[in-house]
């Protein structure tokens, strides 16, 4: 009786290894595993990351890829690690090093991408995409993009500097092309790191080294930060959306502890943990779960301007395909009772 | 992103200036692409501390106590220094 028991619970462990609590809309799978983090376009039609080259496992040599979400088309963009779209996807920054971010033209990327493939190696050259903006006095890592005009297009992006703090930098963006207006260090009042700059690039959320716990800060005008809010904890890879009402991050989990009628039965490796993907709502002051995985890790979440939630989620089977996985909005904006929790609940 | 991984050995040269034990412990969803060396993690305390929101973590310890609250990704030698100085003087 008591083996009869422990085959179902294990079968019932399988089925609901990913336990997503709301319809996916869609579902890419990947041939390859993301080195780091993946984004998507605003406009949810590509997807992108960096993945290692071959077999260099020290994974000190990456390249990048973008994937045509509609054609299913898997492009080879230049620069060797996280790539971001900007700029309403005119733009996508490609780093070339640390201390050098070179931003180009998407559609003439894919394009040169495309050609490339069809054409002999010696005219790679000619079809190479042409850089419309190299920025070389920013020197630091985690950059991400806001848009702080619309009408006059002007690109803010913001990176952890090398040695301390965090900089700024705004772009006049024009008939193709880029025009830096001006560079700063911001919330040198603030003892953060991690940055995630909000898409209008009014906010950031990160980490907050004083109390370990992240938060959002607001961008003064004189660039020092103010905290808007604190979440009590620390959060994974957050992400603003598009109105800044919403943000989406992961947070690592024991399964184990989750199931409290598995607890009683059986013993889960402790080896195994869980990443869940959260939605905090602003306005309603409420935080929604989206996942609340058994065996799989969602991580990285990524709004679309139309408000899908994009994600990638990580099989702790290995005979089973990463995949990106879109949520519509309906998820954390009409949330079950269920999916309402509140912030103590599944504090780490 | 790579400067996180390329400040492993940044990391290891620090613990060898001050003599200190250096271990890497790998992300358990990495634990297929691992050498014969290698640790994985699976420790429920740390994973409480929020270790696995971010790759990489950093936790300073000695005899089993956390003496430092969790480092999140990249940090340069200096603060590193500093760090180690504070709490091993």
């Amino acid at each position: 009786m008591k083996k009869l028991l422990l085959t179902l619970i294990t079968f019932t462990f399988n089925i609901q290894a990913q336990n997503i609590l709301s319809p996916v809309k869609a579902k890419i799978l990947l041939d390859e595993v993301p080195s780091f983090f993946f984004k998507v376009s605003s406009d949810g039609k590509y997807l992108s990351y960096s993945h290692p080259r071959e077999t260099d496992r020290s994974h000190a040599q990456q390249h990048n890829i973008v994937i045509n979400l509609e054609t299913k088309a898997k492009h080879h963009v230049p620069g060797v690690w996280d790539p971001v779209f900007a700029a309403n996807d005119q733009l996508i920054i490609l780093p070339e090093s640390r201390a050098i971010f070179d931003f180009y033209n998407l559609e003439e990327t894919l394009t040169a991408s495309k050609y490339r493939k069809l054409f002999a190696a010696d005219k790679l050259t000619k079809l190479a995409p042409s850089r419309i903006y190299r920025e070389t006095d920013l020197d630091g890592y985690y950059h991400s993009t806001g848009l702080l005009e619309r009408k006059r297009l002007i690109l803010r992006m913001i990176v952890e500097k090398k040695y301390a703090g965090l900089g700024l930098a705004d772009y006049l963006i024009k008939d193709k092309k880029i025009e830096k207006i001006h560079q700063k260090d911001i919330c040198k009042n603030q003892n953060i790191k991690l940055p995630m700059l909000s898409k209008d690039g009014q906010e950031i959320g990160a980490l907050d080294l004083n109390t370990h716990t992240t938060g959002v800060f607001k961008i003064e005008k004189d660039f020092s930060c103010s905290k808007v809010h604190d979440f009590e904890r620390p959060l994974g890879k957050m992400n603003f959306s598009y109105d800044s009402r919403y943000i989406s991050f992961h947070v690592s989990k024991i399964s184990s502890e989750k199931p409290a009628y598995l607890q009683n039965y059986i013993d889960v490796p402790s080896n195994i943990y869980v990443s869940d993907i959260e939605v905090y709502d602003r306005e309603e002051d409420r935080y929604i779960v989206l996942t609340d995985n058994l065996a799989d890790n969602s991580m990285y979440p990524d709004f679309t301007k139309e408000g899908d939630l994009a994600f990638l989620n990580h099989p702790h089977d290995k005979t089973k395909k990463v995949s990106i996985q879109f949520l519509d909005k309906t998820a954390y904006t009409e949330p079950e009772e269920e999916q309402l929790i509140g912030n103590s609940s599944t504090s780490n | 992103m790579p400067m996180s991984l390329m400040g492993r050995p940044e990391a290891q040269q620090i613990a060898d200036d001050y003599s200190l034990k250096y271990i890497e412990v790998l992300d358990p969803l990495a634990a297929h692409n691992k050498d014969d060396n290698q640790i994985v993690f699976s420790s429920k305390r740390l994973l409480k501390k929020g270790v696995l929101n971010h790759f990489p973590s950093v936790v300073f310890f000695c005899e089993g106590e956390i003496l430092h609250p969790i480092v999140q990704g990249y940090m340069n030698t200096g603060y590193f220094k500093n760090t180690i100085e504070r709490l091993f003087k």
